[in-house]
């Protein structure tokens, strides 16, 4: 099935980029079911992690980022990642990594690669 | 698997065990194989016990991704994918790769993710989960521990 749409991939990979840390600096929201969980990408190579629930409840973690290059494209690396109380994911430190991806002058760290799924760059 | 998912059959979530045709063909995929390279890199010096588990490490299905799957049905299917690597104290690897079928990924990205037909529907969103364990004997570790 994958071939019907080589064209596109070729669109795709001709249109790849690469992202600087400084630009990628910022706050990042993605809202979901229970809450809104937010990244702060600090230009000192920190970030802040929170999420904040619908009951109000709020969980914070901080540690540092760092940029790689890797087969899918720019990817932020978030070091002892570790989800909060209240979001979904399995509960262990872990070097998370988000794709980078920037559609109509947005950036987006991805969450899902298959839905284009992610955090949004506040403005 | 793409029939079920064209005609709106597949259900919400399909998980395949190790021992399945399924997860063996994605164990050997090369997006996997990269992210135990990079969890390797990211865990270098580390025993196990000691070792931090790598998540979200995506895979980009492109020309070359194409070039690789060969005529590996699975691989084909699958398209891109993210693979989430938990250590175990005994050195072995749990591998989880994720994937969702949905129109998005079949138009690479072109088609609106808030458009995406639910499960049910023809051509509605589906996942699958396909699990495996790397054995410690394979892995290529520097850590030097008893």
């Amino acid at each position: 099935m994958k071939f019907a749409s080589i064209f596109m991939v070729a669109l795709f990979v001709g249109c790849s980029s690469h992202y600087s840390a400084g630009e990628l600096a910022g706050k990042y929201v993605l809202s979901v079911k229970g809450g809104t969980d937010t990244i702060e990408l600090g230009a000192n190579g920190k970030y802040v992690h929170s999420y904040v629930a619908k009951s109000g409840d709020v969980g914070r973690q901080e540690d540092t980022w760092n940029l790689e290059e890797l087969q899918a494209g720019s990817t932020v690396v978030l070091n002892n990642f570790h989800p909060l109380s209240g979001e979904s994911t399995r509960a262990r430190d872990s070097y998370n990594l988000l794709l980078v991806k920037r559609s109509f002058g947005t950036y987006y760290l991805i969450t899902n690669i298959d839905l284009n799924e992610g955090y949004k760059k506040q403005q | 698997m793409f029939w079920g998912w064209v005609l709106g059959t597949a259900p919400p979530n399909t998980v395949y065990g190790p021992l399945t045709n399924q997860s063996m063909d994605m164990m050997q995929s090369q997006g996997v194989q990269d992210a135990i390279e990079f969890f390797n890199k990211k865990n270098a010096g580390k025993c196990p016990g000691e070792e931090v588990p790598v998540t979200n490490y995506d895979y980009s299905f492109g020309p070359m991704a194409l070039w690789q799957a060969g005529t590996n049905s699975t691989q084909q299917f699958v398209g891109s994918y993210s693979v989430n690597i938990y250590p175990n104290a005994n050195g072995t690897l749990d591998i989880t790769v994720y994937n969702t079928t949905s129109m998005t990924s079949f138009f690479y990205g072109l088609y609106p993710n808030a458009l995406n037909p639910p499960n049910g529907y023809p051509m509605g969103n589906t996942s699958q989960e396909y699990l495996g364990t790397v054995p410690d004997s394979i892995r290529s570790t520097s850590c030097g521990c008893q």
